[in-house]
């Protein structure tokens, strides 16, 4: 018998234990199959009794085992094979449990880890791994012995399914993110589970919920209901969770005794719910929210309406699933705030002394920032555009909606658009659907507890749609002062007015912005800071905020200018000041673990320099590469104009033997490829005048490149860099250094001007540019730039090609290059009938 | 009586669908002016070769497998008792995101002495300055 085991155990190991999920495993989230597929459970397990609390498969968890019996079933087990049945006991205190005292489902585990305590007691670490159930009990007499089966389960499968697993994540992820004690890899684990199962047992074995229900989740085989059930858990425990934060901030504000009252009252009935006192309960419910549906006076017709409902509660049994939703959709009509407003008046002295006292500069988009309100002071219900603040990540667009809210005294919503495809998503599902809630309009009205807060639509470019429906065109519905006052989400169903909100808009780049919305937009451009001005936004802003945030005083340290202009220069490279903001951060946390370190108090002052930045952020993380890039012949710089602000490119060209083709790399758009075709036959059909004989041109393969990573790069405006880039390489004479350029080319040679010039120059003050070539046609735009980069460049204005050359190359080394040229010209020439293979002549 | 922090018991040692544990694992990026690479080594004793499965998947490595836990040769007759069980085993899954410019064509693996050795090429040009969203439209212009 012993003997018979342990060859069985042999083979068991040699299929790899400990068994897990087959089909998916983490193929679900890898895309691919497991390791081995052929894994089985042993068909006779040994059982250890639990208490207190269910495996679910998945997860590990530390078990103490005290009963002998127990012990003597792992010591005798164990070394044969790891694998092993928990089934959890009906009743915690028995000592002795018998089968029939065993819930019916339980799981096969993996013992992964074993310790013994000096007390006798083990203590082991057991990973669960399939739902099983017991067959046949087999005779034993130091421990229970079963025939289990796996349960198989039957997996989820329609829209509806799909709907309400997509549900489940989106609500434990807001329960996690409200739950201070949440783990840090909660939030990923859960976002990383892509098998509906797996997040069914996820949330279930992680809830606060009773043994009996945990139980019931893992008896449940059918995912579709599995999911369902734990829905209504997460969406209990969320609607509790959001109750009491809204609670929590109206007592804060002191906006009412009753609300406070009804806090109290509801934290009597939850000490009345443990102690099992709650049997008139649903009576106390019902008479609580016609309360505060009384308090929160929404128009007659809601009010009829939810009254009609109020009474239909009374005669639905509690423990019905029809009652628990009426409950939250009531709960949700009498949270709304249809009478609670903010203050309403317009202070337009104050909103600009906050504005200031928030944001360095950014004096234009204040002024239209006041113009705006100004405006609607004048005409408090006017239908005027919605701002929309457009620039680079990090500029202070998500602040500055903050600080607009705080300067009316209103309440401030965020609503990221960021990756919502799903209409319903907008204007919420309707209740008739499993899981239903309402959309994010609503759920941020009922947050900000006011009906006219200010609310940020941020990242409105990133907005996407698909299959299931134009978020767009229901966010264009919120939006029209002409349909917005009587707005209906589908969840909530009656009409909520959403007029009186002021709303502003976010983007980085209006172009991807869908053009019903941006229509509507009254933009103000926020174009991304200059060196000067983030030295400015540090010392004033950042450096306090982040001392602050690591429990550092004023006095206990402080930065030089020289430290800042280094972290900008060598450790960022942004348009904006989060990154800069980071760094900062983690300077003052070094700092602050060093002044931890120090045990009696001390009066040192931090003085940090350029060498403290570098000894605390390490190695510099961008260094300047014009230098040593463009020293080649063939490389030249480029500005380009991106989402994400201005940005230096390269242009690289090389060349080697091959018949007059060209190839470009590096992610280029059409237009950008035409521009480079137009580059080169310019530059073909005005070879001779350089000296260089077109034929020569057309025995070589010229290869463009623009690196710079993944992101795709199109539009024409690189056209005289990619000229330049030919003839250097072909005239053998660098570019000088330190020189930018920028401009689009005609197949005439004539330079035309370019769009984005601002955050061009900004791009090449920042990465060390002295020098931009720009049309002359975008002299009148010289005003726009800002005054400090403007100082800090110089520029050339050109009309031809001839000039770019002259600018670029350096008006003597380029009749150089052309002499020689030229004269090596007519030396092949007078060659060509002995050799043929001279053509690389001009690169030596 | 906060109702977020009842409403979960979070259990102490997280969510594993599929494998049971993650051996430990050291990376380096290596560069000459000729070539550059990344070397990863995987602590991982007591492997047979069979047992072990090396993928790229999605611009990720991925290294899985599974490891018998290590037990005496038992004589006729004679009973084994587990007094401590400390070294991982069963299935075990690590995987890593590679970096954009690293040519996975190119890996070599090599498993010496316990440790699993990855070498991965890393083509020469030098990762872009751009930051930030890479699934926008760029114009030049
Ligand atoms: N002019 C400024 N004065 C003071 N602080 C600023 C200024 N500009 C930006 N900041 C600070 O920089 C940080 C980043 O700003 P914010 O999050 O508002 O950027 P954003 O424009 O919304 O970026 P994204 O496009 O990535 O959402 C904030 O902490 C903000 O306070
Ligand atoms: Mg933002």
């Amino acid at each position: 018998m012993a003997k018979r085991q342990q060859s069985r155990n042999k083979r068991v190991a040699r299929t790899r234990e400990p068994e897990t999920e087959p089909e998916s495993a983490r193929g679900d989230e890898m895309g691919m199959a497991a390791i081995d597929d052929q894994q089985s459970i042993p068909a006779i397990l040994p059982i250890l009794p639990i208490r207190g609390t269910v495996v679910f498969p998945g997860t590990v968890m530390p078990l103490g085992i005290g009963r002998p019996s127990s012990r003597a079933m792992l010591d005798e087990c164990l070394p044969q094979s790891k694998i092993i049945a928990l089934f959890t006991q009906r009743d915690e205190e028995m000592e002795d449990p018998r089968p029939s005292d065993l819930y019916p489902v339980g799981v096969a585990a993996a013992v992964l880890k074993l310790m013994r305590q000096p007390d006798e007691t083990v203590s082991i670490v057991v990973h669960g791994l399939k739902r099983i159930g017991i067959e046949r009990m087999l005779p034993g007499n130091k421990y229970m012995r079963a025939k289990v089966k796996v349960l198989e389960e039957v997996p989820g499968e329609g829209k509806l399914f799909e709907a309400s697993a997509r549900q489940l994540t989106q609500q434990a992820r807001q329960l996690i993110e409200m739950s201070p004690n949440a783990p840090d890899q909660a939030l990923t684990v859960l976002l990383n589970i892509e098998n509906p199962a797996h997040l069914a047992d996820f949330l279930g074995a992680n809830l606060n919920i009773d043994l009996a229900q945990k139980q019931d989740l893992l008896e449940q085989t059918i995912v579709d209901k599995r999911i369902r059930s734990v829905l209504v858990h997460v969406s209990k425990q969320l609607e509790n969770l959001k109750l009491q934060a809204k609670i929590q901030a109206d007592v804060q504000s002191s906006i009412g005794k009753s609300q406070h009252k009804m806090f109290l009252r509801e934290q009597l009935k939850a000490i009345q719910r443990e102690l099992g006192e709650d049997e008139d309960s649903n009576a106390a419910t019902i008479r609580d929210l016609k309360q505060r549906l009384e308090a929160a006076a929404p128009p007659p017709k809601v009010m009829a309406e939810a009254q009609r409902d109020l009474n239909r509660l009374e005669s639905i049994h509690p423990a019905s699933p029809e009652f628990s939703m009426m409950l939250s959709y009531l709960e949700l009509i009498v949270d709304l705030p249809w009478s609670v407003s903010g203050e309403e008046k317009i202070d337009l002295d104050k909103s600009r002394r906050i504005l200031d006292r928030d944001h360095f500069d950014l004096e234009k988009v204040k002024r239209r920032l006041i113009e705006y309100l100004a405006v609607r002071k004048l005409n408090p219900d006017g239908r005027g555009p919605i701002l929309c603040l457009v620039g680079p990540p990090g500029v202070g667009k998500t602040s500055l909606g903050q600080s607009v809210a705080d300067a009316l005294g209103r309440r401030f919503a965020r609503l990221s658009l960021g990756g919502i495809r799903d209409e319903a998503e907008v204007r919420g599902h309707r209740r008739t659907y499993i899981g239903a809630m309402p959309g994010r309009i609503i759920q941020e009205i009922r947050r900000a507890g006011q009906n006219n807060p200010v609310m940020m639509l941020d990242e409105l470019d990133k907005l996407g749609s698909d299959f299931r429906g134009d978020p767009a065109s229901a966010l264009l519905e919120v939006l029209d002062p002409r349909q917005n006052s009587a707005f209906v989400d589908r969840y909530l169903d009656v009409p909520f007015d959403l007029s009186r909100i002021l709303f502003i808009a976010t983007a980085n780049y209006m172009g991807n912005v869908p053009s019903a919305l941006s229509d509507r937009m009254e933009v103000i451009e926020i174009p991304g800071y200059s060196d000067h001005d983030k030295v400015q936004i540090a010392r004033r802003f950042l450096v306090p905020r982040q001392l602050k945030e690591n429990g550092l005083k004023r006095r206990q340290c402080t930065w030089l200018m020289p430290a800042l202009h280094k972290v900008i220069n060598d450790y960022t490279r942004e348009s904006g000041v989060r990154e800069l903001e980071r760094q900062i951060g983690a300077v003052s946390r070094a700092i602050a673990a060093e002044v931890a370190q120090i045990k009696k108090p001390t009066k040192r002052t931090w003085r940090v320099d350029a060498k403290l930045v570098a000894k605390y952020l390490g190695p510099e993380k961008y260094f300047r590469e014009l230098d040593s890039r463009t020293r080649t012949p063939g490389v030249v710089c480029g500005l380009a104009y991106t989402p994400v602000g201005g940005e230096l490119l390269f242009i690289e060209a090389t060349s080697y033997p091959g018949r007059g083709r060209v190839q470009l790399t590096g992610k280029l758009g059409d237009i950008m490829k035409e521009s480079a075709d137009a580059a080169l036959s310019l530059f073909k059909s005005t070879a001779k005048s350089f000296g260089i004989d077109p034929r020569k041109i057309n025995r070589r393969d010229l290869h463009i490149h623009v690196p710079a990573g993944a992101v795709p790069k199109d539009g024409p405006s690189a056209g005289i860099a990619m000229f330049t880039a030919i003839a250097s390489l072909m005239l053998d004479v660098p570019v000088i250094p330190k020189l930018a350029m920028t401009g689009e080319l005609t197949l005439r040679g004539r330079v035309l001007p370019i769009g984005g010039l601002k955050e061009k120059t900004l791009a090449a003050s920042r990465a060390g540019i002295a020098e931009v070539i720009l049309p002359e046609l975008n002299r009148r735009d010289l005003a726009e730039i800002d005054p400090r980069v403007a100082k800090a460049l110089r520029f050339t204005f050109v009309q031809t090609v001839d000039e770019v050359l002259e600018a670029s190359l350096g008006k003597h080394k380029l009749k150089e290059a052309v002499q020689k040229a030229t004269q090596a010209g007519m030396a092949v020439r007078a060659m060509r009938d002995k050799t043929s293979s001279l053509g690389t002549g001009m690169h030596s | 009586m906060d109702v977020a922090d009842r409403a979960f018991r979070w259990q102490p040692s997280g969510f594993h669908p599929g494998e049971s544990w993650a051996p430990s694992m050291n990376t380096f990026f290596a560069r000459s002016s000729k070539r550059s690479r990344m070397v990863v080594v995987i602590e991982l004793a007591g492997l047979e070769p069979d047992d072990l499965k090396i993928e790229i998947h999605e611009h990720r490595l991925v290294v899985r497998g599974s490891r018998r836990s290590p037990e005496p040769d038992r004589a006729a007759g004679e009973t084994v008792q587990i007094q401590s069980l400390e070294i991982d085993h069963g299935r075990f899954v690590r995987w890593l995101p590679l970096p954009r410019r690293a040519r996975p064509e190119g890996m070599t693996c090599r498993y010496e002495s316990g440790m699993l050795w990855i070498e991965i090429p890393l083509s020469p040009t030098r990762s872009s300055p751009t930051k930030g969203p890479v699934a926008q439209k760029e114009t030049f212009g």
